[in-house]
């Protein structure tokens, strides 16, 4: 075999996913090693015998099968409702849209606790909405008793994971050329049919993989079942999980319960995966296609759109707003109504003296956005190195996607436990503790970053690298003039990503940081624990004032360059 | 825009490499490593200021060292047995003592200031744990959703079909809040009767939150009148809020108490150091923890402020082994997942 | 194994095919590689470029192994069929780019560009974006662009599939001129024949992976090797070889044919322009050669190409297409071939 001048190459591409391997070693697999050997580390030395009991008992398989049928339902109710958002945004242009689609991310990068607290001040019983409808309509009841069920739990993750879907799958739409659907046309079809034989198939590959990522979410789900399902009667794994971990100090079988986590979300990875290939390869879709962009034309339409805009923003922002509103009240007494007051941001800001937290909360906010900073500059190129080793990889499914894609499967229980099992071996100051933690958020965006590169990464022609080797440059000048600025608008927005995720991390930051490191979910969760509900709530729409900037900012730099 | 982001990225791990320079990593000779769990360390918490105050005091050197949670503490301090960092663990409270008994890495210690700390709060006989503070758990009801005759005065009472969704309850197995009021049942109406009282509560309660966060998040935003907390939790209301809306009510069976102590590692090489350091802090910083924990001073000689006027005293203060509690929690927490599950 | 040009043995297994191809070019020629999708044209570029590896087999060019050489180092230049013009730089900026590799002066540069424009007749397009371009001007900056590297071979794949038969046509010349004026060893790759007839000195025809002639347009048109070359250059009628018998006429007993069947499958081969078509009584001069007659053949259909017509007539159940100038009146003719324009071959295989 001759393949000395392709091993010139093999050498430039084996390089390429180091760094990202390290990261994701150290911070990654090896804590989740730690831990997973536990599951099969007992009294009587390495068995297989916990794994067995685990899977094998009645009261865990009953577990197993509700976190998968919730995520499932929860799942196939959020493609219910994106998909008419994802169709009028494919198919007209109006102006909310931008917004919308910076918004939908927003859930993903604000701790769980502060989700959780906005729904209950919107829908909750004594809730903005019921309030308002209360007032409107002169009711002693309110009539709008939805949380603490399991249609709950199903509402709350479809209003969390529908913008995802809904975006993924629009953006897919909108560079699909209509002709498939014209020719059905003329050949007979009604609207429905097409829609339903032609162009539904058509768009299988964008909703699976943006259905396999809520999927994952809902999978994992925590706090939003636990508090919003009204009860133990819906327990997932991840509830056991963290008892074993947690309550019982027993990392073997929480361990030995994770690992059919992991093998459920692997092989949703591996599904999603695939997907994603089929997505570059089966439609070629190119920027400059662009569907109509016109305004709905039928009165049905309109009122439809409106409808549906209106709803999807009140729902969207619903529970985010009623964060953002509540921090803005304050009362001199907890008897007396609640007035509009920037009391807790004078307090932040200790412009006037702070009670409990509050007084740290600069101190957070400061490093909350250095520590966010490093973290976007330094994993967009591990990232992006990365996705070079995906690109080329010759299989199906690359190894290394897999690889960068795994840390979004396990709970950050189980990380964290490997954390601690390791942090405990070795001492070190406080910048060690600054750098585990940078390292750690990256290990969290990375699968994010990932997800953002590659897509636009495969949509570059083979023919474009090949044409400049035979130019004659090497794979390195290749990468750097020709790969590297056709991506810049997906690493912006890979970058913005890690920006966001890392200012709203929480466990990690919580096991590895000493409490000399402060960030703004720490102080956040810290005012919540000491009764100071309305300053975290403050702290909380300062995080959401940044993503929404951060992501406005992402989806007008990708508008603008690529002239659509 | 290449150039740019390598310049980017060569000063972000410039700064990283930087990091490393300025660490100190080696443990300094005298300095007392003090573990304490996350809430006791920040700057929020007693722990800066009983230790200012102890450094004042003594002149000696302490490292405060945020170990997570509780549990995570423990674990940690179980997991570095083999190699040693710590010389006093600061938060182990007496239900989660029996891993550390069990591990055998304290060593048993008769403080002078334990004369002053009430028997019933020596959890240890052995000393090998030292009570600084405890609390009880207890329910908090909303003064304007709860007319004075439907405050409820027993556990038992809660049960009560005019409490339906009205309280919200924590769950075991995700919060040692939770978990106390677990043992709480367990202690009041004893193993074979604790669980049809949460059978009845199933109707009762709006829901059962994960943790205490949530749980008394939803209390104040309104959702229901009757949450669990602890007896101390108006004080701050008081003292922070100047509002007496939120209550705390005794109830006729008792209440669970949660205790929570302090002991020196046997491996330690500081072991004179570190008795001084419990010394202070079961006498001289008992008054700086009461105000920042909201938990009641272990030493009956502290005098509190006002405000913990309403923080009402049991007059029956129930409390579990840690034994007892290690040898049968497994089942306790299963036996409820399935009652509470159907 | 000649010391100027393309020599190449290329053999290569792949899931859905094996290339076993073999053939040169020599120095300054521009060659076609022709054949229908799927035979190999494409892999053979993407082998001798050094796209793919190349698992046996040998690679010279003007004396060189090239297998010893990454893509980067061969100056071998290649135009891809989507032409591949790098989205975010101008017109200027992508033809300087092989320039700025091999370190040229900005001055230089600057000459370069504008001669090379000139050469591809597009003046003035430096600042132009790829996306504001049409397909033949693109067409054009990709070979500027490749040209701009003074590559030892060029590779061309398909360049113009893409556009419609008119700019064909003419960007065929153009593509012919510049080879010409440059003088650079050319490769190109097409499945259109007439493309390839016009403008290549030397033709390639491959299928499933084989060559299946290599030579001069002319000789494979007119003596193509095998019948897959013989229907695949152009349209032509393949009946059994006993027809001879039945239609055979040698006016001239002293131009004899000998009528030699052979073991296989015998058969004969003939172009449409070859036949002659009489209508009336008297064909011409083909009455004093030895020619074979098809009587009473059968006008099927009849198709209007502009300075032709094109019939499709049957005879005894054999479809034969011939040309004609004027549309027949009877749907009855008699159609004549030479001997001289007719080919044999045995089991596909031209007999000599």
């Amino acid at each position: 075999m001759r393949e000395n001048s392709s091993l010139q190459y093999k050498r430039f591409y084996r390089t390429m996913p180091i760094p990202a391997s390290l990261v994701l070693l150290l911070l990654f697999f090896v804590p989740l090693f730690f831990t997973l050997s536990s599951a099969f580390i007992t009294e009587e030395g390495i068995s297989f015998s916990r794994v067995v009991g685990v899977f094998t008992d009645s009261y865990t398989q009953r577990i197993m099968l509700f976190t998968v049928f919730q995520a499932t339902i929860s799942t196939l109710a959020s493609l219910l409702v994106a998909l008419p958002g994802a169709f009028l945004i494919a198919t007209y242009n109006f102006r909310a849209k931008r917004l919308i689609l910076a918004l939908s991310a927003i859930p993903f990068v604000i701790p769980s606790i502060l989700v959780v607290l906005g729904f209950v001040i919107f829908f909750g019983n004594n809730g903005f909405l019921n309030r308002i409808l209360m007032t409107l309509f002169n009711l002693n009841e309110p009539p709008l008793k939805i949380l603490y069920s399991f249609p709950a739990i199903i509402l709350a993750h479809t209003f969390y994971n529908f913008p995802i879907i809904m975006s993924l799958v629009s953006s897919y739409w909108e560079h699909m050329d209509g002709h498939c659907e014209s020719a059905s046309r003329t050949l007979g079809a009604t609207k429905t049919r097409t829609f339903f034989s032609i162009t539904l198939p058509r768009l299988l590959p964008a909703i699976i993989s943006a259905c396999s990522l809520v999927f994952l979410f809902c999978f994992n789900s925590f706090a939003i079942i636990l508090v919003l399902g009204g009860g133990p009667q819906f327990t997932t794994m991840e509830v056991e999980i963290y008892r074993q971990a947690r309550m019982m100090s027993n990392p073997g079988a929480a361990s030995a319960l994770s690992l059919f986590s992991i093998l459920v979300t692997t092989l949703l990875l591996l599904w999603y995966n695939a997907s994603q290939k089929n997505l570059a390869r089966s439609e070629i879709y190119r920027r400059d296609i662009l569907r109509s962009e016109k305004r709905p034309a039928s009165f049905v339409g309109r009122v439809l759109a409106l409808f549906y805009t209106l709803f999807s923003l009140l729902f969207i922002l619903g529970p985010i707003i009623s964060v953002v509103v509540r921090s803005f009240m304050a009362s001199p007494s907890r008897s007396a109504s609640q007035e509009f007051s920037l009391r807790w941001y004078r307090q932040l800001l200790s412009l006037e003296s702070a009670t409990g937290h509050m007084g740290s909360a600069l101190t957070a906010l400061t490093n909350s956005f250095m520590i966010a900073l490093v973290v976007a500059t330094l994993t967009v190129p591990v990232a992006l190195t990365l996705s070079v080793a995906v690109r080329r990889s010759q299989r199906k499914t690359s190894f290394y996607e897999l690889f960068g894609m795994l840390p979004m499967t396990v709970s950050s229980v189980i990380i964290g436990l490997g954390y601690y099992l390791i942090s405990s071996r070795f001492r070190a100051g406080l910048s060690l503790h600054y750098i585990l933690v940078v390292l750690a958020h990256m290990v969290i965006a990375i699968p994010f970053v990932l997800r953002t590169i590659l897509p636009e990464y495969r949509k570059i022609p083979l023919s474009y690298m090949h044409s400049s080797l035979t130019l004659g440059a090497g794979p390195l000048r290749t990468f750097l003039l020709i790969e590297l600025p056709l991506l810049k608008g997906s690493l912006f927005t890979g970058a913005i990503f890690a920006f966001a995720l890392s200012m709203g991390e929480f466990n990690a930051t919580l096991t590895l940081a000493n409490s000399s490191i402060v960030t703004l979910p720490i102080v956040m969760y810290r005012l919540i624990g000491s009764y100071n509900f309305q300053g975290a709530c403050a702290l909380g729409t300062i995080l959401i004032a940044v993503s929404v900037i951060v992501f406005i900012v992402s989806e007008l730099a990708k508008g603008g360059k690529y002239g659509q | 825009m290449n150039k740019h982001r390598f310049v980017c990225a060569l000063v972000a791990i410039l700064s990283l490499i930087f990091f490393p320079v300025a660490a100190q990593g080696a443990k300094a000779q005298d300095e007392l490593v003090v573990y304490a769990y996350d809430a006791f360390c920040g700057d929020w918490g007693p722990g800066p200021t009983v230790v200012q105050a102890f450094e004042k005091q003594t002149g000696i050197k302490v490292n405060l060292i945020s170990a997570g949670d509780a549990v995570s503490m423990m674990t940690k301090i179980i997991s570095e047995k083999n190699n040693p960092y710590a010389d006093v663990v600061v938060g182990i409270s007496n239900e989660m003592a029996q891993k550390l008994y069990d591990a055998a890495v304290l060593e048993p210690y008769n403080s002078p200031a334990l004369q002053h700390i009430p028997a019933f709060l020596q959890f240890d006989k052995e000393n090998r744990l030292l009570p600084f503070d405890y609390g009880n758990f207890a329910f908090v009801y909303d003064s304007e959703q709860l007319q004075p005759q439907d405050i409820p005065t027993s556990l038992a009472s809660l049960t009560d079909a005019k409490y339906k969704n009205k309280v919200i309850l924590i769950d075991p197995r995700t919060s040692s809040v939770g978990l106390g009021l677990l043992l709480w049942t367990i202690e009041a109406f004893g193993e074979q009767e604790y669980l049809s009282w949460w059978r009845a509560m199933k109707n009762n309660a709006l829901t059962i939150t994960d943790g205490w966060s949530s749980a008394y998040g939803l209390f104040t935003e309104g959702e229901a009148p009757l949450v669990l907390s602890y007896t101390t939790s108006p004080v701050y209301h008081v003292t922070f809020e100047n509002s007496t809306r939120y209550q705390v009510v005794l109830f006729e069976e008792g209440h669970s108490t949660t205790i929570e102590a302090a002991g020196i590692l046997a491996s330690s090489k500081l072991k004179s150091e570190a008795r001084q350091f419990i010394d202070f802090l079961l006498a001289d910083a008992q008054l700086d923890i009461a105000i920042a924990n909201s938990m009641y001073p272990a030493n009956s000689m502290t005098v509190l402020p006002s405000a913990f006027a309403y923080a009402p005293k049991p007059e029956k203060n129930l409390s579990m082994d840690s034994s007892v509690l290690a040898k049968n929690l497994d089942r306790w927490l299963t036996e409820w997942t399935q009652v509470m599950s159907r | 194994m000649a010391n100027e040009g393309l020599s190449c043995s290329l053999k290569a297994t792949y899931p859905d095919f094996s290339l076993q191809a073999t053939f040169s070019v020599q120095a300054g020629e521009l060659a076609c590689i022709i054949g229908p999708s799927g035979c190999g044209k494409s892999t053979s570029l993407s082998l001798i470029a050094g796209l793919l590896p190349l698992q046996e087999g040998s690679l010279f060019l003007n004396g060189n192994d090239l297998t010893q050489i990454p893509v980067h180092k061969r100056q071998v230049a290649m135009v891809f069929q989507d032409y591949a013009l790098f989205p975010h730089m101008t017109v200027a900026q992508n033809i300087a780019y092989p320039l700025k590799i091999r370190k040229t002066k900005k001055a230089k540069q600057i000459e370069r560009i504008h001669h090379l424009l000139s050469l591809v007749s597009l003046q003035g397009y430096e600042k132009r974006k790829s996306q504001e371009l049409s397909g033949g001007e693109r067409q054009r900056i990709a070979l500027a662009r490749a040209l701009a590297s003074q590559p030892q071979l060029l590779l061309l794949d398909e360049p113009l599939s893409a556009l419609d038969a008119k700019l064909r046509k003419h960007l065929r010349e153009e593509i012919r001129r510049i080879h010409d004026e440059t003088g650079i060893t050319t490769v190109y790759v097409t499945h259109d024949q007439e493309e390839a007839l016009a403008i290549a000195d030397r033709i390639i025809v491959m299928h499933e992976g084989k060559v299946m002639q290599q030579g001069k347009g002319e000789d494979i048109y007119n003596n193509p090797e095998n019948l897959f070359v013989a229907t695949f250059m152009g349209e032509g009628t393949i009946l059994p070889y006993n027809v001879i018998q039945k239609t055979l006429s040698t006016p001239t007993p002293s131009l004899p044919y000998a009528y030699k069947p052979k073991e296989g499958k015998h058969t004969i081969f003939f172009r449409p322009e070859n036949v002659l078509i009489k209508e009336g009584q008297a064909f011409s001069l083909v009455e004093y050669l030895p020619h074979v007659q098809f009587k009473q053949a059968q006008v099927i259909n009849c198709e209007f190409q502009g300075d032709h017509y094109r019939l499709l007539c049957q005879w005894e159940g054999h479809p034969i297409i011939c040309h004609s100038t004027t549309r027949p009146e009877n749907k009855e003719v008699t159609l004549a071939v030479r001997m001289k324009s007719i080919r044999e071959y045995v089991d596909g295989i031209l007999v000599p």
